[in-house]
């Protein structure tokens, strides 16, 4: 007798979740089995890389990243198009430091205006992330959807104690959000109750139950991913049915085996070779446990993955 | 040698100072001047409420979020985190007055119908045999043809009058002995002990067959004592009081943490018995019972509280694997352990079935009767911590769910315990989203009991006040929320119409507390029944035990999902029955040997290590609760309520 695989059956399937518009647009979710499992159900979207872009020229990045955007760091636009053109990112996700009051305490205005300049300079779509205060994020992506209306932009991000601001103007304005919680199935889908209550359509919701680097805990990240993912799929769990994005960067570049140089540690070799192998493996993890957008940073990595999709799907 | 450097503290308003060494914890120099001071977290600067203001001298202090930065700059600190650096004058904010008695199920509440169910429904069945009795005997004369000994010849007359082989006769009787068997003619009155063949007193001649008893509930939070004619089974009088060892700390961790420090366990033990002792004394007075005639003590508590009146440390319960020194302590004279007044009275403790899970729940167990049913019964005690059993005749598995003080008044800034002027029920209109309430006693209110904490939070998500999360709506344009910043409030009663000219509120963090309470008590129901492979579905009766106040609104409790959402003609609210317990184990003999039978039937789970329990509880941290499955009548409240 022929051996047959052992196939599931799945009774639900991941939200689509349309990112930017027209030429930009993108699709991300969708998938009608677990990830990968292309044999036992449809996997119709591909998952996409994100490229980290800052407003400002970061001032902890090693060398062996910072050579990579040296010549574009004075300018968000120039940098999100390196990263497309030369890195392949399938998206950008803007980070918007310059908010914060600790750092230049830029207006929601000029925060906005930023934005919109990447968004029309590119031809991906766009992520845009607030750091600082919660009061002073809600205020900028009021602005930011406000600016971009009817882009699809992917907002981040809301949690359980604060979201109604940049959840309504994410429904005024047409936009979409990420709503992050903590490593928590049952708070995860209590964001998405809330938020889907106030009117958000459940299809413009990306979550992001938080990760962190290999060696520093990722399995827990993997497993609460893989329970989201198991009760979307084989439980139709409507509310952890929403695809999910792994802002996996910032917490890879602030591991010490990451940034420490080879003269400190001659004994783990090549630092370069090292980062990159760090990144590449905490995202190859993410994208097993059912990642649909990674953020990341290193080009090498980011080439890495992007031909591992490719050989998965 | 140094002279060792000494701070004087007075403290205002009273003449109250202390001495004390530099850098010595304010709060402790508080409680150490005897001085009662608010503190749910037992001193660890979490709670806010031992709030002090300095009007002399200079405190070092921990930087602390909970005092508002306006308050900072005249001088208020929180005491636990400030240690003394000079001679202070410290000022003592007027704390809330909790003298007021608590309301219990008292003689009027057992009179009333539902409460005749358990305990006078169950008296009529109930054969009146207490442990204790009086009994009039003749001891033979000794003669010089019979010259055996006093003591020999009362036993003797023991045996043949009571049928009590051989029975024990403590030296406190012995030396009354000569006296009492000659003073009327070799004819005497005996008070015997007859489970244990105890001889407790005797007196010359025929005294009357007059026997009262006491049953006793020591809870975390209150204490309850039942004075009972043991011929009858009659409650002459009931005293209630506050726990004294509250001001140690509210909950039992906090408790066992005290006694852990020096001098600690005798201070609760101390404080506990001295405030037994005052309520037996007003007993005492306002009945007229001779102090001789009472002769036996029933004691219930949890595990916790009796280790404290016994002086036995309670640490183990709480460190890890988390055991008793004894789920039952022996009888003793009253004497032995502090109690005044009626020292020779025989006192016995219901048997306990593990730490967290006492012999106040084995009581409740027995004035409930489940366990004599087939039926599948919960049993649930909403008390400080939170205990539950469910089961029936054949089996029964309990577990406790540390819910917190939350239902009692604790951990809410306009909480108090079901006392008088409390708020007990509470409802709020749709339109102009005004509360109305209900106080205990009538009058003006002076805080929100358990009951109608519950109601406040099943009101206000039925109503859009709050949202799921217990977030307010802010743009619903509710005028009573008032917003400053991030702290909302939202008044329940103007400060006109309160007992002290405040105004009575709910806030965020009032709120947050409830729902974790509420979704502890939740989870642990939810994962008891699954242990055994049952579901709510297959529960016949639930019976709920507490001092939440004299009416419990169960629709509410179900709506804001701290019970399981079932057919509310299921569910029975009997207020104390630890008490209760006690009270039928006090008159007789079989129900007490009972209450050990229960003890031992039933397996205890621990739910603290449970991952399960611990998935549920971050569910249930939610309204009613993440998933709405399992909350079908509240999903079609709302829906009803949206059409409308």
């Amino acid at each position: 007798m022929d051996f047959q695989i052992p196939k599931n059956t799945y009774t639900g399937s991941i939200n689509v979740v349309r990112l930017g518009k027209d030429n930009t647009e993108i699709l991300i979710g969708g998938e009608r089995a677990l990830p990968f499992y292309g044999f036992e159900g449809e996997l119709p979207n591909k998952p996409v890389v994100a490229i980290e872009v800052y407003d400002k020229k970061p001032d902890n990045w090693p060398e062996i990243i910072r050579k990579y955007y040296d010549d574009v760091f004075d300018d968000p636009v120039r940098w999100a198009k390196k990263s497309i053109d030369e890195y392949g990112a399938d998206v950008i996700c803007l980070k918007l430091t310059r908010i914060d009051p600790e750092s230049d305490d830029i207006s929601p205005e000029e925060a906005a205006d930023i934005t919109v300049k990447v968004r029309e300079s590119i031809t991906r779509p766009l992520i845009v992330y607030g750091a600082g205060p919660m009061e002073k994020i809600a205020d900028v992506m009021k602005k930011v959807s406000e600016k971009n209306a009817g882009s699809n932009i992917l907002m981040g991000w809301v949690e359980e104690d604060n979201y109604k601001t940049i959840a309504a103007a994410a429904i005024g304005y047409n936009n979409n959000v990420i709503a992050l919680n903590p490593l928590d199935v049952n708070i995860a889908k209590q964001i998405n109750i809330l938020l889907t209550q106030l009117g958000l359509p459940a299809d413009r919701i990306v979550m992001d139950p938080s990760t962190s680097g290999v060696g520093y805990g990722i399995e827990y990240c993997y497993s609460a991913m893989e329970r989201l993912k198991i009760a979307a799929l084989m439980q139709d769990d409507k509310m952890t049915q929403m695809p999910i994005i792994t802002n996996i960067a910032p917490e890879v570049w602030k591991i010490k085996e990451v940034r420490e140089s080879e003269e400190a540690y001659p004994e783990w070799g090549s630092h370069e070779e090292r980062a990159i192998n760090w990144e590449t493996i905490s995202c190859m993890s993410m994208l097993l446990a059912g990642a649909n957008i990674l953020v990341m940073r290193h080009p090498k990595a980011v080439s890495l993955i992007k031909d591992a999709i490719k050989d998965l799907m | 040698m140094k002279n060792q450097k000494k701070y004087l503290i007075k403290f205002i308003p009273g003449d109250r100072s202390i001495k004390v060494s530099p850098h010595y914890n304010l709060r402790q120099a508080i409680l150490d001047c005897g001085i009662h001071i608010d503190s749910s977290c037992g001193g660890v600067g979490t709670c806010g409420r031992c709030v002090v203001r300095i009007k002399e001298g200079k405190v070092k202090t921990k930087d602390t979020k909970l005092i508002p930065p306006a308050r900072k700059e005249k001088g208020y600190v929180l005491s636990c985190l400030s240690k003394v650096e000079s001679n202070l004058t410290v000022e003592i904010p007027r704390q809330r007055k909790e003298k007021a008695k608590i309301i219990e199920s008292g003689l009027s509440e057992i009179k009333s119908k539902k409460y005749a169910d358990i305990s006078r429904g169950k008296m009529s069945r109930v054969h009146i045999k207490p442990w204790v009795k009086k009994a009039f005997i003749v001891v033979e004369k000794p003669s010089l043809s019979y010259g055996t000994s006093d003591l020999f010849r009362l036993k003797k007359s023991i045996k043949e009058n009571l049928g009590i082989k051989n029975c024990t006769v403590p030296i406190h009787v012995i030396r009354k002995l000569p006296r009492a068997l000659r003073e009327k003619d070799w004819e005497v009155t005996v008070t015997i002990d007859r489970e244990n063949g105890t001889l407790i007193d005797i007196e010359p001649g025929k005294t009357g067959d007059e026997c009262y008893g006491l049953a006793i509930d020591i809870g975390t939070t209150s204490l309850i004592i039942y004075l009972v004619d043991l011929r009858n089974g009659e409650i002459i009088d009931i005293e209630s009081d506050y726990n004294p060892q509250i001001k140690f700390g509210e909950d039992i961790i906090n408790r066992i943490i005290y006694a852990s420090k020096k001098g600690g366990l005798e201070k609760l033990r101390e404080v506990v018995v001295d405030s037994i002792n005052n309520l037996i004394w007003k007993l005492l007075l306002n009945s007229r019972v001779d102090t001789n005639d009472i002769v036996s003590i029933m004691i219930a508590g949890n595990s916790t509280m009796m280790h404290l009146f016994y002086g036995v440390s309670p640490r183990y319960i709480r460190e890890e694997p988390y055991v008793t020194v004894a789920n039952k302590f022996p009888c003793s004279t009253a004497g032995e352990v502090g109690i005044k007044h009626i020292k020779n009275a025989y006192i016995y403790s219901i048997q306990g079935v593990a730490s967290y899970l006492g012999g106040d729940i084995t009581s409740g167990i027995l004035a409930t009767g489940m366990f004599n049913k087939k039926e599948l019964s919960l049993f649930l005690d909403l008390g400080t911590n939170g205990e539950l059993v469910v089961g029936n005749s054949e089996w029964m598995i309990g577990a406790s769910c540390s819910a917190g003080p939350a239902f009692e008044g604790g951990g809410v800034k306009c909480g108090i315990r079901a006392v008088d002027s409390a708020i007990e029920k509470v409802t709020i209109d749709q339109q102009t989203y005004k509360c109305q309430v209900e106080v205990i006693g009538g009058g003006k209110p002076a805080g929100i009991c358990g009951s109608g904490l519950i109601d406040v939070i099943g009101e206000m998500y039925l109503k859009g006040v709050i949202d799921r999360k217990g977030r307010f709506n802010r743009d619903i344009g509710n005028k009573y929320l008032k917003c400053e910043d991030d702290d909302c409030r939202y008044i329940l009663v103007d400060k006109k119409e309160s007992i002290n000219g405040k105004e009575i509120y709910i806030s965020e963090a009032d709120i947050d507390n409830l729902i974790r309470a509420k979704a502890a008590i939740y989870a642990g129901i939810k994962t008891l029944l699954e242990e055994v492979d049952l579901s709510v579905y297959d529960l016949k009766k639930i019976y709920i035990a507490g001092g939440l106040g004299r009416h419990l609104n169960i629709r509410n409790a179900i709506v804001i999902g701290m019970l399981p959402d079932i057919d509310i003609e299921k569910y029975f609210f009997l207020g104390n029955t630890s008490v209760v317990g006690a009270y039928l184990s006090l008159l007789s003999q079989d129900k007490y040997k009972q209450t050990s039978k229960i003890a031992r039937h039933i397996t205890y789970i621990e739910l603290s290590v449970n991952m399960k329990f611990m998935d549920r509880y971050v569910a249930g941290l939610f309204l009613p609760y993440t998933d709405m499955k399992d909350f079908p009548s509240v999903e079609e409240s709302l829906y009803l309520a949206g059409k409308k």
